[in-house]
């Protein structure tokens, strides 16, 4: 599968679905619509709209929003969201982005993965990936695995898959779970280079570009603000149930283990604790190692390594893992508590 | 022999032998450390061999050691500004982690809290459970065996698992306690650190989970693969066929024990830190290592097949072998491929000898035999 193109069949159904293709996007190239036009002609604003409109929910709900039906519409309010993103210049806010649009890509790369699986093969080239088609299945390169890699114990763990001549065996549904990570890199280096002198940026777009920025800067404030509040005041309710236990712990001078660290750690980070916060926490433990806690930190951070964010576990695995014993009502992820406590309404806990 | 006589061998080594140049030398930063100032001089750069090989010769560093990393600036004394550009994936094998079997006929430690001492490799002082503890380390040859074997494991991990041909790699005896693997492939050396992480946990088994590999069946668990498979399934599968306990049907318990003791064996001994690090300084081939003052050897790997430990050794000595006059107060019973029998005071070495004893621990060279 190296040079030779692979010949897909696109639709337009599959422009609207996958708009970060070459093919969608040469195909709204040729409407013509120039930077001007986003903020002065009729369908230029309806483009505007609608890029503004994924931003404020991925902000929001963390949710992309379903393709609608026009996919011209779809792939240049995609295109116009990127530019946006690239104008507000945070990382942070790009990377929650590229997750949530990965996220609802990944709907259909599922269906696509039984209907036909030549469009995943077809993804993967877009992303430069080497793969074989063997007699067993798909092989992929080990350099292009580890990229795409959603976890790091267990089953995805390189050492634990069939690795051979450099390429690793992946079945169609796990080949689906690296293409989501694919994209979701993809999109975020499309936010890269998508930069545009601010000084062409007409003023319509410029205007969604502070509106999204100052949203942006609220949600995290607000949350943060809640979050420290409650950690000060030895309350911490915001917390769910697991992390205040953890929190307890820690404070009374007992050792967490390394997945304890990690639930811990990263449920901080993502509530918009920085490193040094973060590290605060931790400084209480016994066997607290400066150097050693910094470089976890950061790497959970997403500031080392391969700049992931990592988000805490889920409410499963929080059991599974033995650091979690409670029941929250209708909550299956940590961090799901923790927002419906700060809009004031937490969870009922069993 | 004082400093400045050791300082004349390596001026004089230098002057015979010059060093080859690591490829796309412009690129790589340079460090080195001097006989009569502390510290390291960092953020060197040179345009070819020549300048290289003049530096060297006019400054006779004590260590000379280059970048993994290419560099767009590699003079730019900001990690910032020097522009990464890519790094060779290297490994490092290197005994003073791994627990070889001579480690009594050659180490000695000495705590620092209670004063105790003896022989051999202790982390913690057994007598007071003090980790003060003071270390002499010296090699020999049943280190560099131990150390070569650790590199072949690891040759194999890496061209049959991970398809790197031998062609893109080399070896490099260290000059003192191992060996670094350096493979340099151009799709490579783009790789993160992440991505660095999963090579280092791979070739060293790490994260393993032996639940994956066996399956359960009437009266007890089986392995589930076999030897044809690829990556550690089958490494394993051809480890657990040679140990007869592992026939039939066993407990979960006993079989994942099995299976953890095979990749005990099977994995590659690296210290993974140097793995991961995109922006490693490392000796550079056909220097001194000036604590031994032996070559730093670069070699394919068919040759370190070829050798055995004791040819890498006689490879790696660069110095005069006249005969000298050598005081110490604790000899070791086993250093490179030279055993001494016990006895205390002075003795007479080759002169490659002497210097090693000399740079390493406190020996006094007294003169001509
Ligand atoms: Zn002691
Ligand atoms: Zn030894």
């Amino acid at each position: 599968m190296k040079a030779e193109p692979l010949r897909v069949a696109l639709t337009t159904d599959d422009y609207a679905r996958y708009p970060f293709l070459p093919d969608a996007l040469r195909v709204v190239r040729e409407l013509g619509l120039t930077l001007e036009e986003l903020g002065e002609t009729p369908l230029g604003l309806q483009i505007l709209e609608n890029a503004r409109g994924k931003i404020l929910s991925v902000i929001e709900n963390g949710t992309y929003p379903p393709p609608g039906g026009d996919y011209r519409l779809e792939v240049s309010a995609f295109t116009t969201a990127l530019l946006i993103l690239s104008q507000v210049g945070d990382r942070a806010l790009t990377e929650k982005f590229a997750v949530a649009f990965s996220k609802r890509v990944f709907e259909s790369i599922e269906q696509d993965a039984v209907r036909r699986p030549e469009l995943l093969l077809y993804l993967a080239t877009v992303f430069g990936w080497s793969l074989r088609a063997g007699s067993g299945g798909i092989s992929i390169h080990f350099k292009d695995y580890v990229y795409a890699q959603p976890e790091f114990t267990g089953p995805w763990k390189l050492v634990n898959r069939p690795l051979s001549s450099g390429y690793v065996e992946v079945g169609w549904r796990e080949l689906a779970r690296l293409l989501q990570t694919g994209v979701k890199k993809y999109v975020a280096r499309l936010v890269e280079s998508a930069s545009v002198d601010p000084s062409v940026v007409p003023e319509r777009l410029y205007a969604v570009v502070e509106e999204v920025s100052q949203k942006w800067a609220k949600t995290r404030s607000e949350v943060l603000a809640y979050a420290q509040a409650g950690y000060r005041k030895g309350d911490a309710t915001a917390f769910p149930p697991c992390t205040r236990a953890l929190l307890e712990d820690i404070k009374s001078g007992k050792n967490l283990t390394h997945s304890a660290r990690f639930a811990l750690a990263s449920f901080l980070l993502s509530v918009g604790f920085s490193v040094e916060e973060t590290l605060e926490v931790f400084k209480a433990s016994p066997d607290y190692r400066e150097d050693l806690a910094r470089y976890q930190v950061e790497h959970i951070a997403g500031l080392r390594g391969s700049r992931t964010k990592y988000t805490p576990y889920k409410c499963d695995n929080m059991r599974s893992l033995g650091l979690c014993r409670w029941n929250c009502q209708g909550v299956k992820h940590p961090l799901q508590f923790f927002y419906r406590a700060v809009r004031g309404r937490p969870p009922r806990v069993e | 022999m004082d400093q400045a006589g050791i300082v004349r061998l390596f001026k004089a080594y230098y002057a015979r032998n010059t060093v080859p140049p690591p490829s796309s030398i412009e690129k790589r930063e340079f460090a080195f450390s001097f006989f009569d100032s502390q510290g390291m001089a960092r953020h060197m750069a040179f345009r070819d061999a020549g300048e290289l090989n003049k530096f060297i010769r006019d400054k006779v560093p004590q260590h000379a050691y280059y970048s993994t990393a290419y560099y767009a600036d590699p003079a730019a004394s900001d990690m910032d500004e020097k522009g990464w550009q890519g790094a060779d994936l290297v490994f490092d094998i290197d005994v003073d982690h791994i627990n070889t079997p001579c480690k009594p006929l050659h180490d000695t430690w000495k705590c620092r809290n209670c004063g105790a001492e003896g022989w051999g490799f202790v982390e913690k002082c057994p007598s007071c459970g003090s980790d003060r503890v003071e270390r002499q380390t010296w090699v020999c040859e049943q280190c560099i065996s131990v150390a070569r074997d650790e590199v072949l494991k690891l040759v194999d991990i890496l061209e049959e698992d991970f398809g790197i041909s031998r062609d893109e790699m080399y070896v490099v005896f260290s000059g003192h306690r191992g060996f670094h693997l350096h493979v340099e492939d151009s799709a490579l050396v783009d790789l993160d650190q992440e991505a660095r992480r999963e090579i280092a946990d791979y070739v060293r088994g790490l994260g393993i989970d032996p639940e994956l590999y066996i399956a359960r069946t009437r009266g007890g668990y089986t392995y589930r693969y076999t030897p044809e498979d690829p990556g550690w399934r089958g490494r394993i599968a051809k480890l657990l066929q040679l140990r007869p306990e592992a026939e039939g049907r066993l407990s979960r318990g006993e079989l994942e024990r099995l299976i953890l003791e095979c990749v005990a064996e099977a994995r590659a001994n690296i210290d993974e830190k140097v793995t991961m690090d995109v922006k490693r300084l490392i000796r550079l081939p056909g220097t001194l290592h000036g604590k031994t003052g032996l070559k730093v050897l670069r070699m394919t790997v068919q040759q370190l097949e070829a050798l055995d430990a004791r040819g890498v050794l006689e490879k790696a000595i660069a110095l005069p072998d006249e005969p000298v006059r050598v005081e110490m107060d604790k000899w070791p019973r086993k250093i490179l491929a030279t055993s001494l029998p016990d006895q205390a005071g002075e003795r007479t070495l080759p002169l490659y000898l002497a210097v090693y004893l000399a740079l390493n621990g406190k020996a006094r060279v007294l003169g001509p035999a």
